[in-house]
């Protein structure tokens, strides 16, 4: 990795602008999430695991961003799907989510999504595989 | 290898932009539901020891999907949690857009709950649990409890 001070600083503002780009986009969801329906909404805010998701998934954005151009950009998306995939399964625990809303117990079997969720990851992670492939091959190449 | 990537590219993007307008409008729609309970109407015949409670509910389903399979279970117990009465009410659907008004009935036979008619006020515990199948994919449970007062005869 060819770097210099004026390339480092480019990296880390790119990495930060993936990062804020992340917590934008959730507090964009958050506040519409608050209108439509704000007792889910509240909930989510208040959940430490949401907030914790959150803060991983911008940590794994800025590293995503730091490291273009190179293949441990690869290494950063792949570590992030299997964050992701990692923490759906953790909160799932028995395939059901329960909140309780104004005294109201309500649990939901997110078992279908999950599966979405699942195999959306998947179609994901062998993109990142692919790609990091390719861009070996082309490193080869040239 | 480029066109593998570009596909997967294209059918990531697809799930996900899929996944995201299902999740929103999934949440939009469970905050769009309205539930009201009317008053609960009892009635107590001291002669026959018999307690009848009926129960009005409106459901206004304003989201974008269906209510499916609805099961809608209330337990009448007494202040020591002993069962006094159940009812099983079942829907098939609410379709998105409608207003259901659902009547449920209990008749609890008091013969071997004496002291809830002698005593002149008696709470009395109503449980319900809801099952239902949201968007035909998201089996929901709702439990939930409230108390009613039962005036009995006594002084």
């Amino acid at each position: 990795m060819k770097t210099n001070g004026k390339k480092i600083l480019l990296r880390i503002a790119i990495g930060f602008g993936y990062a804020i780009a992340v917590i934008i986009g959730y507090l964009a969801l958050n506040s519409l999430l608050l209108q439509t329906a704000p007792s889910i909404g509240e909930h989510i805010i208040n959940n430490p695991f949401v907030n914790a998701f959150i803060i991983g998934l911008a940590i794994f954005a800025f590293a995503s961003g730091f490291l273009r151009e190179t293949i441990f950009k690869y290494f950063a998306e792949g570590g992030m799907i299997f964050f992701m995939m990692g923490m759906a399964i953790y909160a799932i625990d028995g395939r059901s989510l329960g909140l309780t809303i104004q005294n109201i117990y309500v649990e939901a079997d997110v078992s279908i999504i999950l599966t979405l969720f699942l195999f959306a990851m998947i179609i994901d992670l062998a993109r990142v595989i692919l790609s990091a492939l390719n861009y070996l091959a082309e490193k080869e190449e040239a | 290898m480029k066109i593998a990537i570009r596909a997967l590219t294209i059918a990531s993007v697809a799930i996900w932009i899929f996944f995201a307008a299902f999740s929103v409008t999934l949440i939009y729609s469970a905050g769009a539901i309205k539930v009201e309970t009317s008053n609960f109407e009892t009635r107590l015949d001291a002669n026959r020891m018999m307690l009848f409670l009926k129960i009005q509910m409106l459901i206004d389903n304003g989201g974008l999907y269906d209510l499916n399979d609805m099961e809608i279970k209330i337990e009448l117990y007494d202040w020591y949690e002993s069962l006094l009465a159940e009812n099983i009410t079942f829907v098939e659907i609410i379709p998105h857009g409608s207003k259901v008004l659902l009547t449920s009935s209990l008749t609890a036979d008091l013969s071997d709950h004496s002291e809830l008619i002698a005593v002149s006020s008696n709470p009395l515990l109503l449980r319900y649990k809801i099952k239902l199948n949201y968007a035909d994919i998201l089996p929901i449970k709702i439990n939930g409890n409230t108390t009613l007062t039962l005036q009995g005869g006594g002084a």
